[in-house]
């Protein structure tokens, strides 16, 4: 079909900003735009017939004084720059419904309804395993059931204490002393009516992930037992030989700060390209140096900074397993820590390693 | 200081590691690295002072330690470097927190992040806070989770809406038996889940122009603003200027429409600028930027604008998350959150980087001085 028979809707969330000669688009909700060179005296109120009804060809007869081949010309631009959305499906009454928000927010990454649907159904049918459900686990857990996401599965073995409580969340007074995977479980079903796959297991080898129903989509790993470097090292592995997407989380005991990178395995650094880079420079760092090892030591923890964390970690998940193109990734190819003296994050940037072994 | 002449008992702080390494045959450099909060700090010093912190227990005393390594260190050296190390946060006489108490992991975080006060008052400080909070929505619930998991003893919270199934979407404490509920009752309800002993003053009202502040505020310790209606400038300019003069902070929280993960603006008297300023600012920052919007209303549900503003629990979490960071630095009486006063910032969500603009005081206001 050809543009002029198509039908578009300028985006709510895009303000129009006449500055002389130029006209500014900006999304408001990632906050990016860019500007045109636009004489036309007109084109805001042209560009506002777009209502998601009338096509560009009807568009178009209303402004006689506009040639239809460069309106077309100009709406395909709009288009690819995400000001003007394709409707060539209706929404699901009931997704509008519950999700207003959540298709407003896909709407930035996706050009047509039709794309946002597809999205839709692979992220709430995409399958999620979550590795650990503590101070970041929870968070993040909890942001994907927001999210319409259905079959998650969790993966822990603890049980809730009242320590947990001041940074972890789903977990209440009444949830002490029940496993962790039983009282997010009913917490959820409680709250939203959707459940989980719980699996009481510390995950402690790649054969732990053989007994899940299905491979699943995407892994997150948010469990620190009894390294981070070591369940990173499981999930990675086991997520290296199936081709599956993974996040290594961050924000745990000894590294709180931390924002781990997402893993495309074959299209972004991933662990062991992390590795290659990093063990010089731990090594460097610690050239002839002994670390003096100490019994009985407990590891502090606040809350809100495990949750910055888990709340980009969540964010970035989401947009991975509603199929955002990887072009509005965050934390691909780095990892973020986020420094508690200015309250500011910094990257460290690792690009993949063509010729790594595990993941090329 | 005499703690020494005491005898005392040490130990290395749980959240910092140490390493040593050999310079030269004489002397070693030793690394002390906060874990919590990532910070460094070295010494060079005789080998044989490592060996004499690699067994401080936090029970056995200086003088045994001594004793049974039997070795010579110029007593006024040593006396100086464990002071400098206790000064700078590595070296602790042992606490007696129940390590599985509720709240011992932040008081060990505490330790490490508010230099000059011992962590137990830093912690107290935080359970001793009343907050009140206009506006329970995403942003005003989240903070209020989060002060309420770190202890924060008493919140007021202010907001006159009600739950419907697009809360859902991002209010953490949305329940499906809770529709229909106010949100205060329903918020009430859930922190009192959280910790039953919390005390939890619900009030059913909307912030408006006449709104009498005097029964609501005086009495807090610190104000979070997240009432977006009619427009977040217009709650905050109002509630600034009266605390201003009770002296009371009061935070601008971020991650409303159109500042989905932002950070927010606090506002402490005699510290950061004030609201008006702010304004003044933005004014005229943004005097040419003239915006033209379409609507396209849903028929579904009366506020929800098709293609208009997103946003997800994740991102309001973000807004929260760092709030209360800030929030909490703030009540225990540490220093890191003074870097980022008179600032906003944006989170990125595509570039994993926060975007800064300073919005400095005016020249001349009548509201904060000068």
């Amino acid at each position: 079909m050809s543009v002029e028979n198509k039908v578009y809707r300028l985006r709510s969330c895009i303000a129009l900003v006449r500055r002389g000669a130029l006209i500014e688009f900006f999304d408001s909700n990632l906050r990016v735009g860019f500007s045109l060179d636009l004489k036309y005296s007109n084109i805001v109120e042209l560009l506002q017939q777009f209502d998601g009804l009338m096509t560009v060809a009807s568009i178009g007869a209303l402004y006689p004084e506009v040639l239809l081949n460069e309106l077309s010309d100009l709406v395909e631009f709009l288009h690819s720059k995400y000001v003007l959305i394709e409707i060539d499906e209706e929404y699901e009454q009931s997704s509008l419904h519950s999700f207003p928000r959540l298709i407003n927010t896909l709407e930035s990454y996706f050009h047509s309804t039709s794309a946002i649907n597809n999205s839709l159904r692979k992220g709430w049918s995409g399958n999620v395993l979550i590795v650990g459900l503590g101070a970041v686990g929870t968070w993040v857990l909890h942001s994907l059931v927001k999210a319409g996401v259905k079959n998650i599965t969790v993966m822990d073995d603890d049980i809730v204490e009242e320590s947990n409580l001041h940074r972890q969340d789903l977990f209440f007074e009444a949830d002490i002393g029940t496993p962790k995977v039983s009282a997010a479980y009913n917490n959820i079903k409680t709250s939203y009516g959707t459940g989980l796959y719980t699996y009481i297991k510390k995950m402690q080898s790649v054969e732990d992930f053989e007994q899940l129903p299905c491979i699943p989509d995407m892994i997150i790993n948010c469990a620190d037992y009894p390294s981070v470097d070591h369940t990173s090292k499981i999930v990675s592995d086991f997520c290296l030989k199936n081709r599956i997407s993974h996040i290594i989380g961050g924000g745990y005991n000894l590294h709180l700060t931390l924002v781990g990178q997402v893993v495309i395995p074959g299209v972004t650094a991933c662990f062991h390209c992390f590795d290659k880079v990093l063990t010089p420079i731990n090594a460097a760092e610690l050239f002839g140096v002994k670390k003096l090892n100490r019994k009985y030591r407990k590891i502090g923890s606040l809350g809100p900074l495990c949750s910055i964390s888990a709340s980009i970690t969540a964010t970035e998940a989401i947009k991975l397993i509603f199929g955002v193109p990887l072009e509005f990734m965050g934390v691909i190819n780095k990892r973020l820590e986020f420094n508690l003296k200015d309250f500011d994050f910094g990257a460290f940037s690792v690009q993949r390693n063509v010729d790594c072994e595990y993941c090329s | 200081m005499d703690a020494f002449t005491l005898n005392p008992v040490l130990k290395i702080k749980d959240s910092v590691d140490v390493y040593v390494s050999m310079t030269e045959t004489d002397v070693c450099t030793i690394q002390f690295y906060h874990i919590n909060t990532r910070q460094k700090l070295s010494i060079q010093i005789d080998p044989a002072f490592s060996e004499l912190l690699s067994v401080f227990d936090g029970i056995h005393s200086l003088s045994t330690h001594l004793e049974r390594l039997d070795f010579e260190l110029d007593a006024d050296e040593l006396k100086s470097t464990l002071q400098y190390l206790i000064d700078n946060g590595v070296l602790e006489h042992p606490s007696h927190i129940d390590q599985n108490s509720r709240y011992s992991r932040q008081i060990n975080f505490l330790s490490d992040w508010i230099f000059g006060v011992p962590a137990e008052v830093a912690h107290k400080r935080i359970l001793d806070t009343h907050c009140v909070i206009f506006g329970i929505g995403a942003i005003g619930s989240s903070i209020a989770i989060s002060l309420a998991r770190a202890g924060v003893s008493k919140l007021t919270l202010v907001d006159n809406k009600k739950l419907e199934q697009h809360s859902s979407e991002r209010h953490p404490y949305f329940s499906k038996s809770e529709l229909g509920q106010p949100k205060v009752h329903a918020l009430k309800r859930y922190l009192l889940r959280i910790n039953s002993e919390i005390d939890v003053i619900g009030i059913q009202d909307k912030l408006l122009p006449l709104t009498d502040l005097s029964g609501l505020v005086d009495d807090a310790s610190l104000v979070v603003n997240t009432a977006d209606e009619p427009y977040i400038g217009h709650t905050s300019a109002k509630l600034g200027r009266y605390l201003w003069r009770k002296n009371i902070p009061l935070y601008v929280a971020g991650g409303f429409d159109a500042h989905l993960m932002s950070t927010g603006d606090f506002y402490i008297p005699g510290e950061s600028n004030c609201v008006d300023c702010s304004t003044n600012f933005f004014t005229v920052a943004l005097a040419d930027w003239k915006p033209s919007y379409k609507i396209h209303e849903s028929s579904i549900t009366k506020t929800h604008v098709i293609g208009g503003s997103g946003g997800l629990y994740s991102m309001s979490l973000f807004s929260a998350s760092y709030g209360c960071v800030q929030l909490l630095n703030y009540i225990a009486g540490g220093n890191a959150y003074k870097s980022r006063l008179s600032k906003r910032g944006e989170f990125m969500t595509g570039k994993g980087e926060i975007e800064w603009i300073e919005i400095p005081a005016r020249d001349v206001c009548d509201v904060c001085g000068k």
